[in-house]
């Protein structure tokens, strides 16, 4: 364990991919654009790590906003926390493992709410591909099961869940 | 090195198409307006009392009750009470503003009270054939200054009896009163702190 210690350097990295997300309980709602995140951790490359990002989704849908002015939602900015466990298994990548939560918001038009807070469990998975020691692209999935703050009706708050799945490819600089 | 090169440049642009449906209309219909189901101006005796409620209308002509979820005010205590969406009404006349408040939106109405002539002198317990033991109506009928006399008082009074005697409202707010026992007995009516209190005698 304290040559893990040894080893372990902060990193620094971004990340940018595809979002797909899906209503639950049978609202046809979905959302379909692009994710981009930068992140910062501390670990160990071969074998573990804690990551902290902060994420910028391009909204392209209008699920909440009921404004007819308005285009799309608005951008969703969050911040997720990470734990990250990856193998050396001697082949050309380090496979992974991640697990975290998170929390966000993005702007609505609506009669009662003009922002929606959103918060976030998070699973992934990826491969790391080290290009030497202190520079590794990456490649992965990862799964957030979101829970948004409820819409105000006045009559009833009103709950939404999403599942939402994301591919993405990043880079990691480690000091 | 050539492998991880290739691999990166077969991959890398997928993640620039994001291919999926979006929606693009809300899920949820937004709030029209908020209005109390009641007219806008509403006369009511001090001794009656009137239940509000409130409904909110959404932009897809759909609507929902909101009495329980809207906040409400009054702009004149001296003029009525509110507990909760029940007006109750004070003995004086006056007007009040009614408002169902939420967040931003809201609606408001306006309360007449009309009260008694006098609190102290222009109404009266009417029951008076109570000489034996038995079940008895209890009564108290005043007059106004919109000029209805002898109306019939069926709120914020409240009644009390003597010589183990039990009184009794329904929920029509008909008074009984159960003599059981005779002897002397005492009834008791209070109207805004005004009390009249006739004795009986039980045979």
């Amino acid at each position: 364990m304290s040559s893990l210690f040894a080893e372990a350097k902060v990193y620094f990295g971004a990340n940018y991919g595809i979002f797909e997300e899906e209503f639950l309980a049978d609202i046809d709602a979905s959302s379909s654009t692009n994710v981009a995140t930068i992140k910062a951790g501390y670990g160990v490359r071969e074998a573990y790590a804690v990551e902290i990002s902060l994420e910028y989704i391009d909204n392209k849908a209008k699920i909440f906003s009921s404004d007819s002015n308005t285009e799309f939602d608005g951008t969703k900015y969050g911040m997720n926390l990470n734990l990250i466990k990856a193998f050396d298994l001697d082949v050309y990548v380090l496979p992974y493992m991640k697990a975290g939560f998170g929390s966000g918001f993005f702007d609505v038009q609506r009669v009662l709410q003009n922002r929606l807070f959103y918060s976030s469990f998070n699973l992934g998975t990826g491969v790391f591909i080290p290009i030497n020691d202190n520079l590794d692209f990456e490649i992965g999935y990862e799964y957030k099961y979101t829970s948004y703050e409820s819409v105000d009706t006045i009559a009833e708050q009103i709950s939404y869940e999403s599942n939402t799945n994301i591919a993405y490819f990043g880079f990691n600089v480690r000091f | 090195m050539k492998f991880k090169k290739s691999l990166l440049a077969l991959i890398t642009p997928l993640f620039f198409i994001a291919c999926g449906d979006n929606t693009l209309e809300h899920i949820t219909s937004d709030i029209k307006n908020l209005q109390i189901d009641q007219e806008d101006i509403i006369s009511i005796y001090s001794t009656d009392k009137l239940s509000l409620s409130s409904t909110v209308y959404y932009e897809d002509n759909t609507s929902a009750d909101a009495s329980n979820s809207v906040t409400w005010e009054n702009s004149d205590y001296n003029v009525t009470t509110l507990d909760n969406n029940i007006i109750i009404p004070s003995a004086n006349s006056g007007e009040a503003n009614i408002t169902a408040l939420y967040k931003e939106i809201s609606d408001s109405i306006t309360i007449e009270v009309i009260g008694l002539v006098d609190v102290n002198s222009s109404w009266d317990i009417t029951s008076n054939d109570i000489n034996i033991t038995g079940d008895f109506t209890l009564t108290a009928h005043g007059d106004f200054v919109d000029g209805v006399t002898n109306k019939l008082l069926t709120q914020n009074i409240t009644w009390e009896s003597t010589n183990d005697s039990n009184i009794s409202i329904s929920d029509d707010d008909v008074v009984t009163l159960h003599v059981f026992n005779t002897g002397e007995m005492n009834v008791t009516a209070t109207l805004f702190d005004v009390n009249i209190t006739k004795a009986y005698i039980i045979e």
